[in-house]
């Protein structure tokens, strides 16, 4: 099934929750790791998001223009002694994008119901 | 890296293997990187290398599916590239009677095991009672159906790329009749299924590919 143009899926959503989140607590560029367990977090989940779907999904809204990414610096990482994370940051489409989506699922309940009147 | 790492970076080594070097690089390193970083965190809040398997395990199965979609979606996304399944043609014979062979040759033997297993279980079926050989003769039917279904799937996928909608016949009827051997058990037909669709999908890739 293919969905519509421009519309976010349920783990979009999600990723571009948690990485605003993150960025409004300062932290601006977020790994996957860091982003699965934010994402638990929200949703008070035991399991963190799978590998596949994650970076799946990563990489579909990266060419999608929703996040931007890069490697860490590689000296950072050796200092730290392990392998180099890929960080991503929200982009401000993506940024535009959760808002439509929470405006346009917010929309339906707003709107105020209509009474018939008594003939 | 723990050795409970090692089935899930084969799997991630597996998938990316014949991709173009810096989309499959990057998806090892990030995979590597988030696996390093799990076990770092599990480790420093002390659970058991049993909990961390669990929970790495766990994580990497369920993402199983996504993983193959993914894949899948690479030839699409760097069409640029040269076609990855050049070599495959040559293994099979590019010319369409040359394509023929594998999957003929493949039923064939499958239709001869079939045939052989009836005829034994028939022989059988002589020389025993008849309360034995009634379920021999089942049996003797799955395998041959069994075979021959597999064959099919085989030779459904090897000249897909050839002759898309005789291959994508080939695979669906495979995929079912083996599918179907195991009624009993939801497994096989939810394989038949995904390979159905699989199928499907891709022998319509490539008929597209062709025509434009």
């Amino acid at each position: 099934m293919r969905r519509k143009l421009g519309t976010l899926i349920p783990i979009e959503v999600s990723i571009l929750d948690a990485g605003l989140d993150l960025k409004r607590r300062g932290i601006e560029d977020f790994h996957g790791y860091l982003l699965a367990t934010e994402i638990a977090d929200r949703k008070g989940a035991r399991r963190l998001l799978a590998h596949g779907s994650l970076y799946r999904a990563l990489g579909r809204m990266e060419r999608g223009g929703l996040l931007d990414s890069q490697w860490e610096d590689a000296d950072l990482a050796a200092a730290a002694e392990r392998p180099r994370r890929r960080l991503y940051r929200v982009t401000p489409a993506g940024a535009r994008a959760v808002a439509l989506a929470h405006a346009a699922r917010a929309a339906p309940a707003a709107r105020p119901r209509t009474r018939q009147a008594p003939a | 890296m723990r050795a409970w790492l090692g089935p899930v970076r084969r799997w991630v080594r597996l998938y990316t293997a014949g991709l173009e070097p810096s989309v499959r690089d990057r998806r090892r390193d990030e995979i590597d990187a988030d696996l390093w970083d799990q076990v770092d965190w599990l480790t420093g809040n002390g659970r058991t290398a049993a909990a961390i398997t669990m929970a790495v395990w766990l994580r990497w199965l369920s993402g199983v599916p996504d993983d193959v979609f993914w894949r899948r979606d690479q030839p699409r996304a760097a069409r640029s590239a040269p076609a990855p399944t050049e070599g495959r043609r040559d293994m099979f014979g590019s010319g369409s009677r040359a394509a023929l062979v594998l999957p003929v040759g493949a039923v064939a033997i499958a239709i001869a095991v079939a045939i052989a297993s009836l005829v034994i279980g028939e022989i059988q079926h002589q020389e025993q009672s008849e309360r034995l050989v009634s379920s021999e003769l089942l049996g003797s039917i799955h395998i041959g159906l069994l075979a021959a279904g597999l064959a099919s799937l085989v030779a459904g996928f090897a000249i897909m790329r050839s002759r898309p909608a005789v291959g994508a016949v080939l695979a669906v009827g495979g995929s079912w009749v083996a599918g179907l051997m195991a009624y009993w058990l939801i497994v096989p037909l939810l394989i038949a299924v995904a390979i159905s669709f699989y199928a499907m999908r891709r022998a319509r890739r490539i008929a597209a590919e062709a025509g434009s």
